[in-house]
């Protein structure tokens, strides 16, 4: 055991003795002697995401009509709907950047979503992938990794901030894991798209999140760097949970293959349309006839 | 590490030798060079400076630690300010005022009071004016008067996440009300005439060689010590955050950043500067009135650090002595056209030059190299 664990583990307890006070609901919400720690995620019931009738409406269009969707703890989860199925949308609303009209949306079972702004959502657990990659262009690579690296987020320390030898060696690690090595000191502007899309799938490994929402992530990739990153979400998988929007059916091919059962969501018109494993979904009459027209 | 990282991946320095070397000329000249040439070689000496350059170069300083303040915000975080005049003028307003105090009772009037309080027929000071006869008191306004207003009004402008140009355009709409309202007798700032006729500071003497001289020297030591903090500010993770937000605001605030405080942050300390250049300018120019706040005074700020180079820090500070060294040369030589000038200046390095005088100087050094 580290020191750090040890002093993690000092201050949880810590915490959990604070807590420990007189309760009002006569200790009823604790289960087996674990307390609900406000802010602190819980992934005990499973699920890491609820959404549950989310309804989402621009002038009159509705965006998302009382979705519901749950994504259990550890889950490569993929999306896919016609444009305007509402997909971004879902994003947003988790994200914090869209506030639902009605409808509830949990991080684990203590972390209320629908009050967090942006950062907060982020300094939660949940990374997010824009669908055109989005990375600071002026900065070196090295420096797009060193800012989403997790940690201090205040404006106050950020002056006196200095990297340490574990948090470059992560920057390290995240370098070659995302085959950006040699870019290192090139500004992220330089890089080809693909590259680009790397820097920002390396950006959320940076930041650590418990889950990553994944928006059309290799959009104007080679095949070969699709193929590669269909190997990193596999990989990520079970230690992360991830959401992958995607358009490309051989993509989702590549992330579900492993595991006949895994499931796949179908958005259409801002509602599940049908969720199964995949070859029961593309066999799903309904689907077919959202996507061939009718 | 220096085995598993790549050289340069490690933090940047803020300063290489060459531009400490330069801030070391900076100080030789400000504190050695210039008092000399202008105090202790004859006027009839090739190498005198003449009273009259010293002062155009101090207020230009002035105009520079502006073009810096300028740089911070807009270069470095993205944000177009137009409202830089009003901070100015706060600063060198809550200066003023201590120095209308300082004149005592050799007015025109020979009042206790300063002179257009005394024609307006007030018996007593305003509730603002209450610090003005303490030089500390009056000072620490000097920093809190821009800062708390820019912190209120950034405040409520981030939160509610105005951005480009809206945000342009209300900052000069703030200048231009806070001018309205300096320009009215009531508000006890001296109406259109504003403050003048300034005797001394702390007891001494304005008009003298040896304290414009000394007010030459802290100017100018101010400039190099903004100048020096940028940049180590800018090369701290707090101006890597900046620059992404300015490149990518959607993403920094994705990863966890929360841009409010760090635009709030370097609005602030933008202000406080502008402030801090205002309070320098006044006692060195005589005067200051509330035309420091118009639209046009704002835009200028903006076009030295264009001109010069945004987003260097060195370029604004070079663009505000181009301008103004070009300005003071062609007010005399063809008044009528200077405006015109300064427009196409302006469009000239907006098409041909987005990098400004430093980028095209890095550009034809790189050429010389290659």
């Amino acid at each position: 055991m580290t020191p750090e664990l040890m002093a993690a583990g000092g201050r949880a307890r810590q915490r959990m003795t604070e807590l420990a006070g007189p309760v009002d609901d006569g200790g009823r919400s604790a289960s087996y002697a674990r307390r609900h720690e406000p802010g602190v995620l819980d992934v005990s019931h499973g699920p890491i995401l609820y959404l549950d009738d989310i309804t989402v409406s621009f002038d009159g269009f509705k965006a998302l009509n009382a979705l519901s969707l749950t994504i259990d703890a550890g889950e490569l989860r993929c999306i896919i709907g016609p444009n305007g199925a509402g997909k971004t949308t879902m994003m947003d609303v988790i994200t914090g950047k869209t506030r639902p009209d009605a409808g509830q949306a949990y991080f684990g079972s203590t972390i209320d979503l629908l009050g967090l702004k942006e950062p907060q959502v982020a300094r939660a657990g949940i990374g997010r992938k824009f669908q055109k990659p989005s990375v600071f262009e002026q900065l070196t690579v090295f420096e797009n990794l060193e800012l989403a690296l997790a940690g201090e987020r205040s404006a106050l320390r950020a002056a006196l901030h200095r990297l340490s030898g574990p948090q470059r060696d992560r920057i390290d690690a995240v370098l070659r894991q995302i085959h950006l090595k040699d870019e290192a000191r090139r500004p992220a502007g330089l890089l080809s798209h693909g590259q680009k899309q790397w820097l920002e799938i390396g950006m959320l490994l940076m930041q650590d999140p418990k889950l990553l929402l994944l928006d059309e992530p290799v959009a104007g990739m080679t095949d070969e760097e699709t193929v590669r990153t269909a190997e990193l979400f596999l990989s990520l998988e079970g230690e992360h949970s991830l959401v992958v929007v995607e358009h490309d059916m051989s993509f989702i091919h590549a992330l579900t293959k492993d595991n006949p059962r895994k499931k796949v969501t179908v958005l259409h018109e801002g509602r599940v349309l049908a969720e199964g494993p995949l070859a029961q979904v593309q066999a799903n009459e309904q689907v077919v006839e959202v996507y061939l027209g009718r | 590490m220096s085995a598993v990282m790549p050289a340069a991946a490690a933090p940047r320095p803020a300063m290489k030798l060459g531009a400490w070397t330069g801030v070391l000329v900076a100080v030789i000249a400000i504190c050695v060079v210039v008092p000399l040439a202008n105090l202790a070689i004859p006027e009839t000496s090739a190498f005198h400076l003449s009273d009259y350059a010293v002062a155009l170069i101090a207020k230009i300083m002035c105009y520079a630690i502006c073009a810096l303040a300028m740089d911070l915000i807009w270069g470095y975080a993205g944000i177009l300010s137009l409202g830089h005049g009003l901070f100015f003028a706060l600063g060198g307003y809550a200066m003023g005022m201590y120095l209308m105090r300082q004149i005592g009772s050799d007015g025109q009037y020979r009042s206790d009071m300063p002179d257009f309080m005394v024609f307006l027929n007030w018996k007593e000071f305003p509730w603002h004016w209450a610090l003005s006869d303490s030089f500390v008191l009056q000072m620490a306004l000097v920093v809190l008067a821009p800062g708390i207003v820019a912190f209120v009004f950034g405040w409520f402008a981030f939160r509610s996440r105005i951005k480009g140009v809206y945000f342009s355009i209300i900052t000069q709409a703030l200048t231009f009300a806070a001018m309205l309202l300096f320009f009215r007798n009531e508000t006890g700032f001296g109406g259109n005439n504003g403050f003048t006729d300034f005797k001394r500071i702390l007891g001494i003497p304005i008009a003298t060689p040896g304290m414009r001289m000394t007010l030459f020297v802290i100017t100018g030591l101010t400039l190099v010590g903004a100048f020096v903090g940028a940049r180590w500010l800018m090369g701290t993770k707090f101006g890597r955050v900046l620059q992404a937000i300015r490149d990518a605001e959607g993403r920094t605030m994705f990863i966890g950043y929360d841009p409010v405080a760090y635009k709030l942050a370097i609005w602030t300390l933008s202000a406080v500067l502008c402030g801090i250049a205002g309070a320098l300018y006044v006692p060195q120019v005589g005067i200051i009135n509330p035309s420091e706040m118009s639209p046009a005074a704002g835009i200028e700020i903006a076009i030295w650090a264009a001109v010069g180079g945004r987003g260097t820090l060195i370029g604004p500070i070079v663009g505000a002595f181009f301008v103004n060294g070009a300005k003071s040369w062609f007010t005399q030589a063809f008044p009528e056209f200077w405006l015109y000038f300064l427009g196409a200046l302006f469009i000239a390095v907006t098409l041909y030059l987005p990098q400004g005088l430093i980028g095209l100087w890095r550009k034809l050094r790189k050429g010389r190299a290659a």
